[in-house]
């Protein structure tokens, strides 16, 4: 009797839960559709997937392993007209993008996927060595429409965000990067409004200080952003995300020696 | 998040219920197909499966399906790894997703379907520094020991033993750095080859190694330069794999990069070669460490001396990595 009055309880609370929900609903099913889905493939075991391959008799699982985690956090601006279009463009299967959070101009935050699942943000790029930043990163999506600057409620949120994901996965304070820097030429978001002197202020990225600082003659400013992590293949490009991101006042494509002595300082912090 | 209505508490208890339900609906799934390829798999294993062991269709049993002989061996600690699975994909379940205390989150969870499971980008070669596959495995399957583990184990006569999914994180990398990349376990696949670390590799295990390799580039469209050794990510501490790996041979196959012939390769004098070596990848905090690894993989040699030749190899190879 007492299970049957629970069940109820179940039944009557779960439908007035999801009429509550109702707006949301359809998308957020497929969302925990897939999750299961992803969750079916990590419990695939025996592991024996390549072809023509020696496998031992005896699978044996190994007993020691975890989550992959982020290394990893790329800013972004949505270049869209506020929130309820980029919800809706996140939620749609056939856009195929996604972010792991949207931060509204109200402050209000969006977490729209888990930590550890893939969002779909970079794109194509390259930073360092790394070709798949989708796999290593947590992308962070800014309601602006990329020519305006970011309220300061949004930058509020943003910096309470970059503390918990700094902490919760060790996330060297090098690795807070912009899209613009991931794909040079691609795209150039957050736009020049952003404050990245702020974050790195707090932690988030690098900033620099070019007091007193002397660059030695030979100093090859494009193998130094190489280092820091551009690809330098159009080193013209490489350069445009570099001033977007750390001189937002210049808009030309070509160093000069302020340039040269911002990079030099940047290097070693990099390192 | 602070609970304070009676409305959150309810809602609250109705997800967790529901939340555990769908957890147990899919424990409770039948796992004798599960060597078939499911919905999502394609997106991972599309391009990397011609032909599929025939192994496979008939040889795969649930683990908790029990004492099948196939299972005896290492039958209590595989009950472990499908346990562990289990309460690692749960955290994957949680939602709405509120985690950070203070933040102000929307008052209804939108979830996107555009998702994923994070990928591979890497892979780190090590040599076990034992005599045996027994032994290695041994240590694997321990729980309270060093914890450590990778994803494939190759015997010295070339069988493989994979021993954890790709997608998951294997701990086998430790404290290391290459670029700014500091979690390689999160981004890599760890491969330890069963080699004392002063005696040859065996053929039957470069070949292993080979048809390993080829499957994981395909797969998780890992680029030629990042396949690298344990040594090269953890400079101060590792030396794994040893001068006797064949880099060059693996290079030539399309796994990491080599240098060509320097004859007439002339360095400009301002190259600074810890640059070079930082743009390769090498943590160069301790330079005199950063060199001893690079010489390791890509001159085979077990010294830190630099000279004209080793700049010059240096100034070749560099230039692939951009």
């Amino acid at each position: 009797m007492k299970n049957i009055s629970l069940l109820l309880l179940f039944v009557v609370t779960s439908l007035l839960y999801s009429c509550k929900e109702s707006k949301h609903a359809a998308t957020n099913k497929v969302y925990k559709q897939q999750v299961k889905e992803y969750a079916k493939i990590l419990r695939e075991y025996p592991v024996r997937d390549s072809a023509g391959l020696k496998y031992g008799t005896d699978w044996a699982g190994t007993t020691n392993f975890s989550m992959r985690k982020p290394n990893y956090v790329i800013i972004h601006h949505t270049a869209q007209n506020g929130e309820e279009e980029t919800i809706r463009t996140f939620t749609l299967p056939r856009t195929q993008v996604s972010s792991h959070y949207v931060v509204s101009r109200d402050g209000t935050v969006h977490h729209m996927l888990n930590d550890l699942l893939r969002a779909h943000h970079a794109g194509v790029g390259r930073w360092g060595s790394i070709t798949d930043m989708n796999s290593c990163s947590i992308g962070i999506e800014l309601d602006n429409n990329g020519s305006e600057p970011f309220s300061d409620a949004l930058m509020n949120s943003l910096v309470q965000l970059l503390e918990r994901l700094k902490k919760a996965y060790n996330i060297p304070t090098s690795n807070f990067i912009g899209h613009l820097d991931w794909a040079p030429g691609r795209k150039v978001d957050p736009s020049r409004y952003f404050n990245w002197q702020l974050l790195a202020a707090k932690g988030f990225g690098h900033w620099y200080d070019t007091t007193g600082v002397t660059v030695p003659a030979d100093f090859n400013a494009i193998y130094a952003l190489k280092m820091i992590g551009y690809n330098t293949a159009k080193p013209e490009i490489a350069i445009q995300s570099y001033k977007i991101h750390f001189v937002p006042k210049d808009t030309s494509r070509v160093l000069n020696e302020t340039d040269r002595k911002i990079i030099f300082s940047l290097l070693s912090k990099y390192q | 998040m602070q609970v304070t209505t009676t409305h959150q508490v309810l809602k609250t208890i109705v997800l967790s219920i529901l939340i555990q339900g769908t957890i147990l609906a899919v424990q409770a799934q039948p796992k004798d197909n599960g060597g078939n390829t499911s919905n999502k798999d394609y997106l991972l294993k599309s391009n990397s499966v011609p032909g599929k062991d025939s192994l496979d269709a008939t040889e795969e049993k649930p683990v908790s399906g029990g004492a099948g002989s196939v299972m005896a061996k290492y039958g209590r600690s595989n009950q472990l790894y499908a346990n562990m699975v289990d309460s690692l994909s749960k955290v994957l379940f949680r939602y709405p997703l509120v985690d950070s205390a203070g933040l102000t989150y929307a008052e209804e969870w939108v979830g996107t379907p555009n998702m994923g499971l994070r990928r591979p980008n890497y892979v780190i070669i090590h040599h076990t520094a034992n005599n045996s596959c027994d032994e290695t495995l041994r240590e694997f399957t321990r729980t309270g020991g060093r914890e450590a583990s990778a994803h494939y184990v190759i015997c010295k006569d070339g069988t493989v033993h994979h021993m954890l999914n790709d997608l998951l994180r294997s701990h086998h990398a430790g404290e290391s750095k290459w670029g700014n990349n500091t979690d390689l376990n999160s981004s890599s696949i760890g491969i330890e080859i069963v080699n004392n670390g002063f005696e040859a590799f065996t053929d039957e295990q470069i070949s292993s190694l080979a048809v390993l390799l080829e499957r994981l580039k395909a797969a998780y469209k890992i680029p030629a330069a990042n396949f690298i050794g344990h040594g090269d990510i953890a400079p101060t501490r590792k030396g794994d794999p040893s001068s006797k790996f064949p880099w060059k041979l693996m290079s030539e196959k399309g796994y990491g990069h080599w240098w060509d012939d320097t004859t007439g390769v002339q360095v400009p004098d301002n190259f600074d070669y810890l640059m070079g070596l930082r743009i390769i990848g090498y943590d160069i905090s301790y330079p005199a460490s950063a060199l001893i690894a690079f010489k390791r993989h890509f001159m085979s040699e077990n010294n830190g001396t630099m000279n004209a030749a080793v700049r010059k190899i240096i100034f070749v190879l560099y230039r692939k990595f951009e």
